[in-house]
């Protein structure tokens, strides 16, 4: 489990040719979250949510504000991240996949700890194929047994049921429910589906496209959840109700 | 298949019928031979020894096939075969191992820093463009008859061959992999020899074959030019002899031995690099 504690948190990416202007990524974003947690970052596509977690996960930095992930002893937190993408290496088998992120033990213990993970999302048999030979689903399934075989304090996800078929994502979202239940790690998970965001989540939180924090909600459904549950339906609908108020021309960064 | 006869297609043909015509025989062991791309190669090489032996037999200045292999069973005699070619070869793996070491490294660092790129993009230009027989001749004047020429030249000659791909190759390492890696604070190392050099593999394997051609060719220039051993020597020997069968023979073998590295050693390495690629594991370049 891990501590993350965003304060302020700005982005800025620079103009690439002269007469351009900056592009305000994001302009205020704080908030805090640990212990065994599900966040979920909702909002329009553009919104900085993507930007946010690469800042969180160290492939990018702020502008400005200071952004601490810390683990479960204080110190630099494990994190895995699942890309909308699986970003598995072609060239080397699934269990080879899994040794490649891993930095504890002999190449045997590491095997071994990819094919607990492996069984875990129901490819243990699969260990020596090649990504190439997997569907999109069974790749991203892949790429989440990766996230949480370096045993993560936090775990980042990234939009990573937007390019599955609707029934892959469906079956997905509930096995990685069934997983953070097991596991108790920290996600922070992004998407611009609130019906994903209320089935997954413990709390959202609503990013308006000026890139500021604009609600922080509590979602206290008991686990497990269902997609045709009615509270989820309903507590979409005023998500979305929500959304349009945030998009009405007097909410400003 | 389990179709009743009493069924049948809307044009009112009976439907065991269509099923039955549409389950075609396998086609026969020597058709799929026949049609296959090895009889394709065989049929060339034949084709080949054909034609030659025409010209052998139409135009006097042409030697014949017999005549040739009859040169060489001379030359087997006179000791003067395997001793050449081992001389050639070993020239020849040295400065291509070089030509390996250098191409890998040159190419990476010029993906890498621009300043690099720059620096060195004309010298590999002019290094593709510029005639082997030049480098040939000044290294006969440098270091005369001796090993260090043929493998200087084979490197200088290749290596620029060999660059132009590792380049290109590195310039492609996929940004999104490189990302995960970072996410996953992946070691340098392992994220060079897991993730760098298998994305860079198929342009080291394409870059590589061409310079091994340029690298071989070079080396027996070099013979050719200022050398009193190796291949190249032998065929520029009876060339000044006025022996054609014995400039073809010496030619026959210069071309066996890199066929034969071309379609075994290197068809070996492109099909086990392109292995992760399914359903295109029998391919060949």
């Amino acid at each position: 489990m891990a501590r993350l504690v965003a304060r302020d948190v700005r982005k800025v990416f620079p103009p690439t040719r002269s007469g351009q202007e900056p592009v305000h990524a994001l302009r205020n974003i704080t908030f805090e979250a640990e212990g065994h947690t599900f966040v979920t970052l909702v909002g329009p596509s553009g919104c900085g949510k993507s930007t946010f977690l690469n800042m969180v996960s160290g492939i990018d930095k702020p502008s400005a504000g200071s952004l601490q992930v810390l683990g479960r002893t204080e110190g630099e937190a494990r994190i895995g991240y699942v890309f909308q993408d699986p970003r598995l290496l072609p060239w080397k088998t699934v269990l080879e996949n899994m040794i490649y992120v891993q930095d504890d033990g002999s190449n045997d213990v590491k095997a071994a700890r990819g094919k607990e993970f492996l069984d875990l999302v129901g490819l243990g048999t699969s260990g020596s194929m090649y990504p190439g030979q997997l569907s999109g689903g069974m790749q991203q399934r892949v790429g989440i047994a990766r996230a949480l075989s370096i045993g993560p304090d936090l775990l980042l996800m990234d939009e990573p049921f937007s390019h599955l078929d609707a029934i892959t994502a469906r079956d997905l979202r509930l096995e990685l429910q069934r997983l953070w239940l097991d596991t108790g790690a920290t996600v922070l998970f992004v998407t611009h589906d609130v019906m994903e965001a209320v089935l997954l989540s413990s709390r959202v939180i609503m990013i308006s496209s000026q890139g500021v924090v604009f609600r922080d909600l509590t979602i206290d459904l008991p686990f497990p959840r269902k997609q045709t549950d009615k509270e989820v339906a309903f507590l979409q609908a005023d998500i979305l109700q929500l959304f349009e108020e945030m998009e009405q021309p007097t909410v400003v960064a | 298949m389990g179709q009743h006869e009493s069924e049948v297609t809307p044009r009112g043909l009976p439907m065991t019928t269509v099923v039955e015509d549409l389950i075609q025989a396998p086609p026969r062991r020597w058709y799929r031979w026949v049609v296959s791309d090895r009889a394709a190669r065989y049929t060339a090489r034949i084709l080949a020894l054909l034609i030659w032996q025409w010209a052998g037999t139409a135009f006097d200045e042409i030697p014949a096939p017999l005549g040739t292999i009859e040169f060489l069973v001379d030359e087997w005699q006179r000791v003067e075969i395997l001793p050449n070619i081992y001389i050639s070869l070993v020239r020849a793996v040295i400065g291509l191992t070089l030509v390996l070491v250098f191409g890998i490294a040159i190419g990476i660092t010029m993906a890498n820093w621009w300043r690099v790129r720059y620096l060195l993009t004309d010298l590999i230009l002019v290094g593709i463009t510029l005639p082997a027989f030049i480098w040939a001749l000044l290294v006969v004047m440098w270091w005369g008859f001796s090993n260090i020429g043929p493998i200087v030249v084979c490197v200088v000659s290749a290596t620029p061959q060999l660059v132009v791909n590792t380049f290109q190759g590195a310039s492609a390492t996929p940004g999104s992999l490189l990302a995960m890696s970072g996410a996953y604070h992946v070691p340098n190392d392992r994220q060079f020899r897991w993730l760098v050099i298998p994305s860079m593999m198929e342009y080291i394997v394409a870059g590589y074959r061409s310079a091994i051609l340029a690298g071989w060719g070079a080396v027996l220039l070099v013979e050719w030019f200022g050398n009193d051993k190796g291949v190249g020597f032998r065929a520029h020997y009876w060339y000044d002899a006025g022996n054609f069968e014995g400039l073809m023979g010496w030619g026959l073998i210069m071309m066996v031995i890199i066929l034969f590295f071309d379609r075994v050693v290197m068809d070996r390495v492109v099909r086990h690099s392109r292995r992760w690629r399914v359903g295109s594991a029998g391919w060949s370049a």
